[in-house]
């Protein structure tokens, strides 16, 4: 992990730009909050935090597809899956808060991951920076709602079974 | 070319119409109104008495003259033998382990259709747009017709055929028009077979002046109709008006019952049904009036597309005086002024469609008569 | 093409698809050979004793002896149909409406996103891809439907994702207790994988009218012209020839002018139009 007092490439300013949720923070802003940042690795099948656990980090997905998995009767059933882009884990910044999913890789993930709990004191420190955080985090808890509404709406249609 | 006969010479005229084969239909009196009927001899017609047509009103009334052709629109069209209620068009069997389809075809029936009024005319001509290529029942029935039209020389207070450019005189479409005098006819042709018929009657030539007094009667017709549609940009204007409130006004008085699209001449729209005996061997496919007013006009598996009164009202008005020239090259109406009589609420297009287009709410220019 | 009266035709081949859905591939049975037909066209298909239902093609625009129907049982009509045997009567009319642009899509990326039985219509397009390679780039395929077992055309959709110029992504919404190791979620979240070139797409949608709805906004947001985008649309029709104006969409008879519409023609008719 790179410390507070490293420099910062501008090329990787450029890069965490492409993240929606990091999208309005300024490079200084950025400067603050990359230090804070981990490159993750998960092969395909690995549980990325499981239902239940503590939540403790903001993944950003680089790249990969995560299945968000809800154990019922000790099945874990794929509720929605996300992909490069998306952010998931932001409960992390909210203390003591617990996972309500399990994050599953379904192919090889790549995340920059940020420990929720010192993203929350470098917001507190920084308003403003926080401000520019949760915006866009809004817009992304947002945009999961709506799709998920689709998804209940049952859009397709229940099936009648034809039996021949 | 011009003649004239007598009173009596439109007896002949009908002798003359039955003799060549045609199954004559004209204005007869029948549930205490005047609707288009089997007409046989010049008795059946409604001699001497009028109609009272106001919103949500038609009623008989003795007229002031001994004239037969004293009133505006009958109850119905000539829709009602071109493009019959219900017509059987396919039958269906079981046959060699498939399906043989027999289209009902027989010879199509030959109307004369009497005293037809220039707006019922205007009607045909659109219905030619709608259905000439695609319904081969309605174009044989249609071109074995012959319309002898009469000039309206009074037109009842629902009548708005001057503003949509249809009336109150017969200008094209007609095989013979009548002006209706007290001594005689006018007799006018319009077709080779109008003039062709012409020369069955005992025909007499027209006084110089009884085409300009002919002009004379159905000015005065115009001058006295009370209602009007402003047709410029109306095309426009209530597509752009989508979600004007006077939708929601209309509907809460609207029973979205249907009465005027079974009342338009020019409304088309169908419902293909199918049926089959009690046996099963045997089934047909007719075709049926429909109104977009029904309620499962619209329906597709998941529901309705047009629910609510005001869509289904909005949609019947916006076709008809809008998406009709996109689909036909010309306005949907004719001004006959039917569903405004029919309309059990009273119902007033003209001023409907003023509240949208003009904003004013004035459609008439005066009281009722 | 404006008879009302069906020809006959006879059912060869039954496949099911899904609990509800099935394909029924139907020959003539008359001597002469049915219609040819472009992708996005449709049939009216006749149910001695039921009536008829409008159902796209969805085989091989290029088999000159078969036409392929893939029906869901919906209604009366659709569901006397769906229980028809091999070897059954049924009629037959048309082609009707306008198809996919195949044409206008000439040397361009196709996109085809496809919801439930909406795939149905868009399959003779892929068919068409297959013979044409050389008239287009590449082909991006995004389906999504309600659950595993809703998906249809499955042994197809594995063949398609290992065809090389076939990108292949498929969604449900709600994978179950049954093994499911793909996406869940919404359709339009597999535009975000798909690899677009948004100047080079012509992208094709048909589904139903909520993920329509969505699909658009989603293309629009990733650049996609109006111009580029294509859907099918669906209305009550009982004629298929502009005779019974139950298929009007504002001045549009779905029949004749459409089903497929170009999206950019038909916006001003479905944007803010509740209950047109």
């Amino acid at each position: 992990m790179t410390n507070q007092s490293a420099v910062i490439p501008e090329e990787m300013i450029e890069f965490a730009r492409v993240y929606r949720v990091l999208s309005e923070l300024d490079p200084d802003q950025l400067k603050k909050l990359l230090p804070l940042a981990e490159e993750t690795h998960f092969s395909r099948g690995q549980i990325l935090f499981k239902e239940g656990d503590q939540s403790l980090y903001l993944h950003l997905l680089v790249s990969g597809d995560v299945a968000l998995e809800m154990m019922a009767g000790g099945q874990a059933i794929p509720v929605q899956t996300v992909h490069a882009g998306d952010a998931i884990g932001w409960s992390s910044l909210a203390p003591g808060s617990r996972t309500h999913f399990q994050a599953r890789a379904l192919s090889k993930v790549d995340t920059v991951a940020f420990a929720g709990a010192r993203l929350k004191a470098a917001c507190d420190r920084d308003p403003a920076m926080g401000y520019a955080l949760m915006k866009q985090l809004l817009e992304l808890v947002t945009e999961r709602l709506d799709a998920a509404r689709m998804q209940l709406v049952d859009i397709y249609g229940r099936p009648e079974p034809v039996r021949r | 070319m011009t003649g004239r006969i007598p009173t009596s010479g439109l007896g002949d005229l009908i002798r003359a119409l039955g003799d060549a084969g045609y199954q004559i239909i004209g204005p007869v009196i029948r549930d205490s109104a005047i609707v288009l009927g089997p007409i046989t001899t010049i008795d059946d017609l409604p001699k001497g008495w009028t109609s009272l047509q106001a919103p949500a009103r038609f009623s008989l009334e003795p007229a002031a003259s001994e004239a037969y052709f004293d009133f505006a629109s009958p109850a119905n069209s000539v829709k009602t033998f071109l493009r019959p209620a219900e017509r059987k068009f396919v039958a269906i069997e079981k046959a060699d382990g498939g399906l043989r389809f027999t289209p009902r075809a027989g010879p199509a029936p030959r109307f004369a259709f009497l005293g037809v009024r220039a707006c019922d005319l205007a009607s045909i001509a659109i219905q030619d747009r709608v259905l000439n290529e695609i319904d081969p029942d309605y174009r044989a029935r249609r071109e074995n017709a012959v319309f002898i039209a009469v000039h309206c020389a009074h037109p009842s207070s629902c009548c708005f055929c001057a503003s949509m450019s249809t009336g109150p005189r017969a200008t094209e479409g007609f095989d013979l028009a009548l002006t209706e005098f007290p001594d005689g006819f006018l007799i006018e042709t319009g077709s080779p077979r109008g003039a062709a018929l012409l020369h069955k009657l005992p025909i007499g030539e027209a006084p110089p002046d009884m085409l300009a007094r002919s002009q004379e009667i159905t000015d005065r017709a115009a001058a006295q109709i009370q209602r009007k549609v402003e047709t410029d940009g109306i095309r426009e204007s209530l597509r752009e008006n989508f979600d004007h409130p006077e939708w929601q006004d209309v509907a809460e008085r609207c029973l979205a019952c249907g009465n005027c699209t079974m009342v338009c001449p020019t409304c088309f729209c169908v419902e293909v049904a199918e049926s089959s005996d009690i046996s099963g061997a045997v089934a047909e496919r007719s075709m049926r009036w429909d109104s977009c007013y029904s309620l499962d006009f619209s329906y597709i598996h998941g529901g309705g597309i047009r629910v609510s009164t005001a869509a289904r009202y909005r949609q019947w008005l916006t076709h008809k005086f809008s998406y009709w020239f996109d689909q036909f090259g010309t306005s949907g109406c004719v001004g006959c002024g039917r569903c405004i009589a029919w309309c059990p609420v009273a119902i007033d297009v003209t001023e409907e469609i003023a509240r949208i287009h003009t904003g004013n709410g004035t459609g008439t220019d005066g009281g009722q008569s | 093409m404006t008879t009302m009266t069906p020809s006959s035709a006879r059912i060869a081949a039954v496949a099911r698809e899904t609990s509800d859905t099935f394909t029924f591939t139907v020959e003539s049975g008359t001597p002469n050979p049915l219609p040819r037909f472009v992708p996005g066209q449709f049939s009216m298909l006749y149910g001695f004793a039921t009536g008829e239902i409008p159902i796209s093609m969805s085989g091989d625009p290029g088999d000159a002896h078969h036409m392929v129907f893939t029906i869901r049982s919906v209604g009366k009509a659709s569901r006397a149909i769906t229980l028809a045997e091999r070897g059954g009567a049924i009629g037959i009319r048309g082609p009707f409406g306008t198809g996919w642009p195949v044409r206008e899509a000439h040397g361009r990326d196709l996109l085809i996103v496809a919801g439930g039985i909406g795939l149905a219509p868009l399959r003779p397009v892929i068919y068409h891809f297959l013979r044409h390679r050389d008239s287009y780039q590449r082909l991006s395929v995004l389906y999504g439907a309600r659950s595993p077992r809703d998906l249809l055309f499955r042994h197809e959709l594995s063949e398609w994702a290992a065809t090389s110029g076939i990108q292949l992504l498929a969604t449900v919404d709600y994978a179950g207790r049954v093994p499911w190791k793909g996406h869940v979620g919404v359709v339009t979240k597999l535009l975000a994988l798909a690899e677009l070139r948004p100047a080079l797409t012509t992208a094709l949608v048909c589904g139903p009218e909520i993920m329509m709805r969505f699909v658009l906004s989603e293309l629009q947001r990733r650049k996609i012209a109006p111009e580029n985008i294509y859907l099918s649309m669906e209305r009550n029709m009982k004629c298929a020839i502009g005779l019974c104006g139950h298929c009007q969409l504002g001045p549009h008879f779905l029949c004749k002018d459409g089903p497929v519409y170009r999206y950019s023609d038909l916006r001003p008719w479905i944007e803010g139009k509740n209950e047109l």
